[in-house]
């Protein structure tokens, strides 16, 4: 069954796109920064600050740091948003459905194929921004400086050689993924209630969004904890960076995606084998 | 000696109700489909024939009552699913695939191999068309394809919901040949439609359902009083309506816009005309039976005055 | 012409819902300020400012506005704008709305001006709903803000405003936020004269603020060179009356900025209005 979903979403030239646009955004920073601003320091969250000529390797922090505000989450909830809904659109969903397997099995096959296409955006930014950063700048140990600790008499920084850092952004790779579960998980449950791709889409960013409006609002900070997207949370892989490594965030934005994720899809299969097709 | 039991009838239901967005789409339905049979589902738009193909498919959950296909519950991902081709609401596929890609899915799905696959497509009839993106197909196109993925696999049972609709007559006699083929091989099939001429010309049995409600059901041929009615077209039709009343063997005439309905059982049509013949009067039209839309409508205005459904099935 | 419209649109389930959370914003917003401590300082925008709430209800105005300039409204405007021309043609009733001997100019001229004035009341909301709240919840007293840019740990650039200061400037703040939306609104309304699908124009004006942000030199590098074109960025520029002395440049430009755009985008809508074939 995820053969069959897999040979439906390949042949998609949205899924192409997406990759590729993903992939093209590392590359266009690279002349970007390759081209105006060579010596300038680039921030990385609330923890810490990199040069970036200095090494290739900072290529994909900074890419996935700008993407994460919008493109990323608009990445995933375009795999996750398109997967039901856009079978009910088609018109096809029923003769996927009228047949001898249980409905979960169905959802199941369709939700780890936009998984794997969500896993796959990540990879792409880090594998485009690692090979354009280090042919434009050299594979160098990366120094990167912890402006929580800096102060005027004393620049914090940590180094670190250039296998520890490709190991870092990995890491902070998954992190980031599983910072946009959530958003995944939300499209996702839209996908079963919609017959339009579209909206699916659109809550899903709109969660992302919201999420990060509320976060910013002063004097709501008692909520921010709960939220779902945060600036805080997004950003907390930042901490990988630093000597030694801050991850209280780390943890407790885990959970928060863990909970959220696991609330929409739960939402998602019980809606599924419960709800009356008639698209 | 012990004899088999008999299988399970294709098709079991008994006081289906579905209640849809606050409305009764499905009023205390019974109905049975045999082996072999070709049965038309008629009724108006809204009448609630859709809903109940789709609970039979397990797309659609009842409110209450027992639904069961080959003899087991009908539910989401019944096993007895495998046995049944549906075309409901429409051919859906995969825009951006060619048909015979989405034809190759639907095999893979069902585990049926190549040599399934060839003759859905030979069947879909659609030529070289057959490898180009199924959006650039046409209206017919689209439901040859539908079709052709019902049919895949042989099923036992096949589901057709409005097969025709917005089909030109070449189409739709395709689809009528299709389903006298699929009959032939000894498929039972299940159609609705709102088109009652449709329904009188394909099926051997129909119930016709308004309102969620069953209001009739049985062979065609007896729904339409083939053996016992006779209707025929004259000029004088109140002299042949007298000659007509004073027959023996007929139990009711009615003269109806020009032309005189005889009925009684085991009529002689033969011997009517040469009565009539002999009074001076010319027959210029005869037909045997009533239109199943003549029937329907009888049906209907029966109804409209009972207070509840009558339960019915059609028999062998 | 007018009436009918109005009343078509201001009894819809989407008109009543977006007023509703409008002005429920303010009320919790203010419910959770007071909840969670109005003591404590808060930094509001990019000045920053700091403000404790709990000193005076008029605090809760500048918050409110602060908070809602770069999401929810827009998104309020979008809607509205959105919905205007494309619902009509969702509904399927626009082909029965200009087969009448009104020109098209005119009909686009009323939902036009309907939009915009349910907009401009979506706008002002917030701050009367949080002049209000935050007055009975913390009292109508002069504001103290202090200026967190020129500020240092020993020395603290405080600025006092009487409370009908505040409120003059609030009415500025308004009208020049009110303004800021116009791009998002003109952007939405001209696709709303392109789809039938009112929530693909809703989505495409507010994914214009969205494009607008993300093309803000704090999230991309390089691209600073292209901020001062971009529709809603400096939406937020009220915010510097509230610092002694006071700064007002880059208003202006905002404004002409705002100008160009409407003039752009609604001169697109008519013009393809007037001439296009409808067909939904």
């Amino acid at each position: 069954m995820i053969g069959v979903e897999l040979v439906k979403q390949l042949h998609r030239p949205r899924g192409w796109v997406t990759l590729g646009l993903v992939a093209a955004v590392p590359i266009v920073l690279v002349l970007v920064v390759g081209l105006s601003r060579p010596t300038v320091a680039e921030r990385l969250g609330d923890y810490g600050s990199v040069v970036t000529n200095s090494s290739g390797l900072t290529l994909p922090l900074i890419a996935l740091s700008a993407m994460l505000l919008f493109l990323l989450p608009l990445a995933v909830a375009v795999f996750a948003g398109e997967t039901v809904a856009g079978e009910a659109s088609w018109g096809s969903l029923r003769y996927l459905l009228a047949r001898p397997v249980p409905r979960s099995r169905v959802l199941a096959s369709k939700a780890v194929v936009a998984a794997g296409f969500s896993v796959a955006t990540v990879v792409v930014v880090v594998v485009s921004g690692v090979v354009g950063g280090v042919l434009a700048f050299g594979w160098h140990p990366v120094t990167v400086v912890d402006l929580q600790h800096t102060t005027v008499f004393h620049v914090a920084a940590a180094t670190f050689s250039a296998p520890a850092m490709v190991l870092r952004t990995l890491a902070a790779a998954a992190f980031i993924l599983a910072t946009l579960a959530s958003t995944f998980a939300f499209a996702f449950f839209l996908s079963t209630l919609t017959t339009r791709p579209f909206s699916a889409v659109a809550g899903g960013v709109g969660l992302s969004l919201v999420s990060r409006a509320l976060d910013n609002v002063p004097g709501l900070h008692a909520l921010s904890p709960w939220l779902p997207v945060t600036d805080s949370g997004t950003t907390a892989w930042t901490g990988f960076f630093t000597s030694p490594p801050q991850t209280t965030d780390v943890v407790h934005t885990l959970v928060v995606q863990a909970v959220y994720s696991a609330g929409f899809l739960i939402a998602a299969f019980v809606w599924f084998t419960r709800s009356d097709i008639v698209a | 000696m012990p004899t088999a039991p008999e299988p399970p009838p294709v098709v079991l239901i008994e006081g289906l109700t579905k209640r849809l967005r606050g409305v009764l789409a499905v009023d205390g339905l019974d109905l049975t489909v045999e082996r072999g049979q070709v049965v038309g589902l008629a009724g108006p738009n809204g009448a609630g024939k859709s809903v109940t193909l789709k609970i039979l498919l397990g797309l659609v959950r009842p409110t209450s009552g027992r639904v069961e296909l080959f003899g087991e519950p009908a539910r989401p991902g019944a096993p007895a699913l495998a046995r049944v081709g549906a075309l409901v609401d429409g051919p859906g596929f995969v825009p951006h695939l060619s048909g015979r890609v989405n034809l190759r899915l639907a095999c893979r799905l069902a585990h049926l191999g190549d040599a399934e696959l060839e003759r859905a497509v030979a069947n879909a009839r659609l030529g070289p068309a057959i490898d180009r993106q199924y959006r650039t197909y046409s209206h017919g196109m689209r439901y040859r394809l539908g079709l052709a993925q019902a049919l895949l696999g042989q099923p036992e049972l096949l589901i057709l919901d409005e097969p025709t609709t917005g089909l030109d007559p070449a189409h739709i006699r395709e689809i009528r040949h299709a389903i006298a083929d699929a009959a032939a091989a000894g498929a039972t099939v299940l159609f609705s439609s709102h088109v009652l001429r449709e329904v009188e010309q394909v099926c051997t049995h129909a119930v016709v359902m308004q309102q969620g409600r069953l209001v009739g059901a049985g062979r065609v041929e007896d729904l339409v009083h083939m053996t016992d009615t006779v209707r025929l077209e004259t000029d004088r039709p109140d002299d042949a309506a007298e000659v007509l009343r004073a027959t023996d063997g007929i139990t009711s005439v009615l003269v109806d816009d020009g032309a005189v309905e005889a009925q009684g059982p085991a009529l002689r049509p033969g011997d009517l005309l040469l009565k009539l013949d002999a009074a001076g009067l010319a027959v210029q039209g005869f037909r045997r039976g009533r239109s199943l839309e003549e029937a329907y409508l009888e049906l209907v205005g029966e109804t409209a005055a009972e207070s509840g459904p009558p339960e019915a099935s059609p028999g062998p | 012409m007018i009436w009918v419209e109005f009343k078509k649109q201001w009894r819809r389930p989407r008109t009543v819902i977006t007023f509703a959370a409008l002005a429920v914003f303010s009320v919790v917003l203010t419910v959770a300020i007071s909840a969670t401590g109005s003591g404590t300082v808060e930094r509001v925008g990019d000045v920053p400012l700091l403000i404790v709430p709990g000193t005076s209800g008029l605090s809760v105005p500048v918050i409110a506005l602060s908070s809602t300039m770069k999401f929810f409204l827009p998104l309020a405007v979008a809607i509205f704008a959105g919905e205007s021309v494309a619902g009509e043609a969702g509904w399927g009733s626009l082909r029965y709305a200009l087969a009448r001997p009104v020109s098209r100019a005119a009909y686009l001229a009323t939902k036009l001006f309907v939009a915009l004035v349910l907009s401009l009341v979506a706008i002002v909301l917030i701050p009367v709903a949080a002049v209000v709240a935050g007055t009975v919840a913390f009292g109508w007293h002069h504001l103290v803000i202090v200026n967190g840019a020129a500020s240092t740990a020993t020395h603290q650039v405080v600025a006092n405003f009487s409370p009908g200061l505040v409120l003059g400037y609030l009415g500025v703040a308004t009208a020049y936020v009110a303004a800021g939306m116009m791009s998002i609104f003109a952007f939405s309304f001209l696709l709303s004269t392109l789809t039938t699908r009112p929530f693909v124009a809703v989505a495409g004006g507010f994914g214009l603020t969205i494009v607008s942000r993300v093309f803000n030199s704090d999230y991309l590098p390089g691209v600073a060179v292209l901020n001062p074109y971009m529709p809603n960025n400096d939406v937020d520029l009220w915010q510097n009356f509230f610092v002694r002395p006071a700064v007002t440049s880059g208003m202006a430009h905002f404004l002409v900025l705002q100008v160009v755009y409407v003039v752009v985008f609604l001169g697109a809508a008519w013009i393809w209005f007037v001439r296009k074939d409808i067909l939904t």
